[in-house]
């Protein structure tokens, strides 16, 4: 029996900007799923849209910064958007706040 | 309101306007009497002075006529009589002369002498001159005179015609007694002859009569002249004029034409009235001229007065009006300040009364004299006021009282009501609570009830009275009695609702009803009886999926003593939420009149958090974003109730990531037992995460593990502790990784750990018996 939530993506694309509209958990077991699923061809924004996202944990931060070095290697970039202010603080902490889009 | 009229203002006192209104008008008044008097009285005036004037000049010449006409006749008699005496009885001449002198002197006129000049009738100038002269004693003399240069002595004899005509002389001065005379003369002739043989003369003195008309005045500057045939002045003020000038003289010598005029008149016989300008001996003024003819004399008589005579009794008028003007201002000056005192000092004391009214005085009662007065209705009106007012105050006092007890009755009734209501959340492991209840007034129809029917069963109410205020909050109060006592009976609910019913319909008069929601939660396994009456149906879910509870709709409480009431039953899984709430929530009315709604409610219930507090706030706080400032019409009524299975920690589980979704939900459920706070939760949750990732994957390298988690709260601290026997690791001693270097550069790993110590309020980790036992606490208020 496997009650863990799995995480839910909903994909936007438009020219070169993606948006991912996540709904769930971002730990251990949900985030490799963030990286394995999303097809970076031709993307140099993307985008993370957390408004239904309740927690992320380090093992979330770990899969947006593989992300953004991904993107990195052709000038990309992650954002996050509609981030709650107790997630907010997580990124601070980690001094990942300049990833938040306000 | 009533419209007061606009004042006036003035700086000047009653008595000042009063004063200077009515002098004014009387000053006004006096004035053009003044003026009417004099425009039409100086006509009258001037219309008399005439009439005066002739009538006096008429008497002049009336008594001049008499006197001379009298002369005339005596003359006349005596010649008469001379026809019949000869020229030698001397002594019949004496007798004929005296007796004619007598005569004449018994009217009183003063005779200078009577004589008779007696000559041959063919030489005139040669003759013998018989005089008789009245002395002042009345005694007669007589004498005769011998006389030859008749011309000398007479020049205007030859003027005499010879005809018995008599002749008057004009007036001269008689050489021998320096009067003035003048002589009436006749011709005559003796008994024997044929021829007239001389003249025979009275001689008048004209001293009286001149004295007489210089003595006469007309009011102050009228004078009478006497003026002779030729028109010399007999008399006149000047005694230089006097039988000196004519006035022809004096109208050449002063350029007054009018005078030639006057003179011409005369001599004609005509009488009249001129008005000449600018008289030197009137100072310039006009002068009147009256003259009348003596007519068988050919003199006459002329009154000379000064026209502004006549306006002098005006300016006499003026004047003693102007007095009685300054008198009779001087006599009003006195009444109008006399009353002014006596009015003002009525009003200052009424102002002052009233002054003392204004100020919220009033003991001060007064007694004016009721009178019909100005000052008197004022007064009246004044004590009328008093009496209004203080009967107003009265009532006021009366009704402000009455209103403060009202409202503190009110305000005991709420705090009643209000203590009624539960309001200490019981601690308890296998449930979390949190109620509110805002009435729409002071008091309210709504309440909520949760208690302990016994150790394991724990029942939860929510219900609504009909109406509102004290009447709604009185059957509350039953209600909410009846319903915790019967439920103690420890009877099902479908029997306690029964007979709260019955109760509840006894004595109810007035209709009134109770909608009620209750359920009882056994606390040991879930199993949850309910009974609806007629209530909202309430909300169930858990994890953010919420539904209404399908409920059997029994009728509404305290309407049916007959009715039955059917209880249902349902078993509740950890963490599911009951959402109980009055129709304030659904009804809750905005400004549009549009309802809050149960499609609305069950919106924001899908974004509900596990602890009841914050979904009771959530809710509140949508309600308010929906109603913005419409005011509150119902009682808003709100009991959210978790149920959580008992403890499952300690817990004994695998350290395996795929437990990690597990664990941390028995956390968060564990958390509502102790009311952590919605950060306080986040934390431990984000902290436990990450120890608890962190053994699963480094604790038992690739081999199977256990893990052993606890919890406890003191002291405000909910701690977890997490126990594994895999290698001897204290991750609090790892190096923190470094957050402020670039993103590029950032290392992927290492960050767990260091964002658990961040979050936690205490962390500690200590080795013991073979175990790494690590601890993290937060604080439940945070």
């Amino acid at each position: 029996m496997d009650e863990n939530e799995k995480l839910q993506i909903e994909k936007i694309k438009q020219d070169d900007v993606l948006t991912c509209k996540l709904t769930g958990w971002l730990d251990p077991n949900t985030s490799p799923s963030l990286v394995s699923e999303i097809d970076l061809t031709d993307v140099k924004t993307l985008i993370f849209d957390l408004t239904k996202v309740e927690y992320v944990f380090s093992s979330g931060i770990r899969a947006f910064l593989i992300l953004q070095k991904m993107l990195e290697k052709n000038g990309g970039k992650v954002r996050l958007i509609n981030v709650a202010e107790n997630i907010r603080n997580i990124f601070e902490y980690a001094g990942l706040e300049s990833m938040i889009d306000s | 309101m009533m419209q007061l009229g606009k004042f006036k203002q003035s700086n000047h006192s009653l008595k000042f306007k009063l004063n200077i209104s009515i002098l004014t008008f009387v000053c006004v008044a006096f004035f053009s009497l003044a003026v009417f008097i004099s425009k039409y009285s100086a006509p009258i005036l001037k219309s008399q002075l005439d009439d005066n004037a002739q009538k006096s000049v008429a008497t002049y010449v009336s008594d001049f006529s008499a006197l001379t006409m009298y002369a005339e006749q005596v003359i006349l008699n005596t010649k008469n009589t001379l026809n019949h005496t000869t020229e030698d009885n001397i002594e019949a001449i004496k007798v004929l002369l005296n007796s004619a002198l007598k005569t004449v002197s018994y009217v009183d006129l003063d005779f200078a002498n009577a004589w008779l000049y007696v000559f041959q009738p063919e030489n005139v100038s040669v003759g013998e001159l018989y005089i008789s002269s009245i002395a002042k004693d009345d005694a007669i003399n007589f004498k005769i005179e011998h006389i030859n240069n008749l011309y000398d002595k007479f020049p205007w004899f030859k003027q005499v015609p010879k005809q018995e005509r008599i002749y008057w002389s004009e007036p001269y001065v008689d050489d021998k007694t320096g009067k003035s005379v003048f002589t009436c003369l006749i011709p005559f002739k003796f008994a024997n002859q044929q021829d007239f043989n001389g003249l025979l003369a009275l001689t008048i003195d004209l001293s009286n009569i001149q004295k007489n008309i210089s003595e006469f005045s007309f009011y102050e500057t009228g004078k009478l002249i006497l003026l002779s045939k030729s028109g010399l002045y007999v008399t006149y003020p000047d005694p230089d004029v006097a039988l000196k000038s004519t006035i022809f003289d004096l109208s050449d010598k002063l350029n007054v034409p009018q005078l030639r005029y006057i003179g011409k008149e005369l001599a004609a016989g005509r009488g009249g009235q001129i008005v000449i300008d600018d008289i030197p001996a009137f100072d310039g003024s006009s002068g009147v001229f009256f003259y009348a003819p003596i007519k068988h004399l050919g003199w006459s008589f002329c009154l000379v007065y000064n026209e502004h005579e006549f306006l002098k009794p005006i300016k006499h008028f003026q004047i003693m009006t102007f007095i009685a003007l300054l008198v009779s201002v001087a006599l009003l000056m006195l009444i109008i300040n006399w009353i002014c005192h006596y009015s003002t000092k009525q009003l200052l004391t009424l102002s002052h009364i009233a002054a003392q009214y204004g100020s919220g005085n009033f003991a001060h009662n007064f007694d004016f004299e009721p009178t019909s007065s100005e000052i008197g209705t004022l007064a009246e009106a004044l004590s009328k006021m008093r009496i209004n007012l203080l009967n107003y105050i009265e009532q006021e006092r009366h009704s402000a009282s009455e209103k403060q007890k009202h409202q503190s009755e009110l305000e005991i009734a709420r705090h009643i009501q209000k203590s009624a209501l539960s309001t200490v959340y019981p601690k308890n492991e296998a449930f979390a609570i949190a109620t509110t209840m805002i009435p729409a007034q002071r008091v309210g129809g709504d309440f909520y009830d949760f208690f302990f029917i016994d150790e394991n069963k724990f029942a939860i109410v929510v219900a609504d009275v009909s109406g509102k205020g004290i009447p709604a909050a009185l059957y509350m109060m039953k209600a909410l009695t009846l319903i915790r006592n019967i439920s103690r009976s420890k009877m099902n609910l479908d029997f306690v609702f029964s007979e709260v019913n019955k109760q509840l319909e006894e004595g109810n008069d007035t209709c009134m009803f109770v909608t009620a929601f209750m359920a009882v939660i056994d606390l040991r396994n879930g199993e949850t009886t309910y009974v609806n009456a007629g209530h909202n149906p309430p909300l169930i879910g858990k994890n953010k999926t919420f539904n209404f509870l399908q409920t059997k709709k029994n009728i509404i409480l305290g309407i049916n003593p007959h009715a039955k009431y059917v209880a249902e039953t349902i078993k509740l899984q950890s963490g599911t939420h009951l959402f109980l709430y009055t129709d304030g929530v659904t009804e809750a009315e905005n400004n549009k009149a549009k309802f809050y709604g149960e499609d609305r409610l069950l919106k924001i219930f899908q974004k509900a958090h596990d602890a009841p507090q914050e979904n009771v706030d959530m809710l509140l706080a949508d309600i308010k974003k929906f109603v913005k400032n419409n005011p509150q019409s119902d009682d808003i009524t709100m009991l959210d109730f978790v149920y959580l299975e008992q403890s499952k920690f300690p817990l004994q589980v695998r350290a395996d990531i795929t437990k990690l979704q597990e664990v941390l939900r028995l956390l968060q459920n564990d958390m509502l037992r102790y009311n952590v706070s919605a950060q306080g939760q986040f934390d431990m949750v984000v902290a436990a995460e990450e120890i608890f990732s962190n053994i699963a994957s480094y604790a038992y390298d690739n081999e199977e593990g256990m893990v052993e988690i606890k919890t406890s709260c003191a002291d405000n601290i909910y701690s977890v502790s997490f126990k594994d026997q895999g290698k001897k690791y204290n991750p609090l001693k790892r190096q923190d990784p470094d957050t402020t270097s670039e993103i590029k550069e950032r290392e992927i790993g290492g960050l767990g750990v260091f964002l658990a110590k961040k979050v936690s309020d205490t962390i500690s980790y200590e080795y013991k018996d073979g175990c790494n036992i690590l601890s993290i606490g937060i604080n439940v208020d945070k």
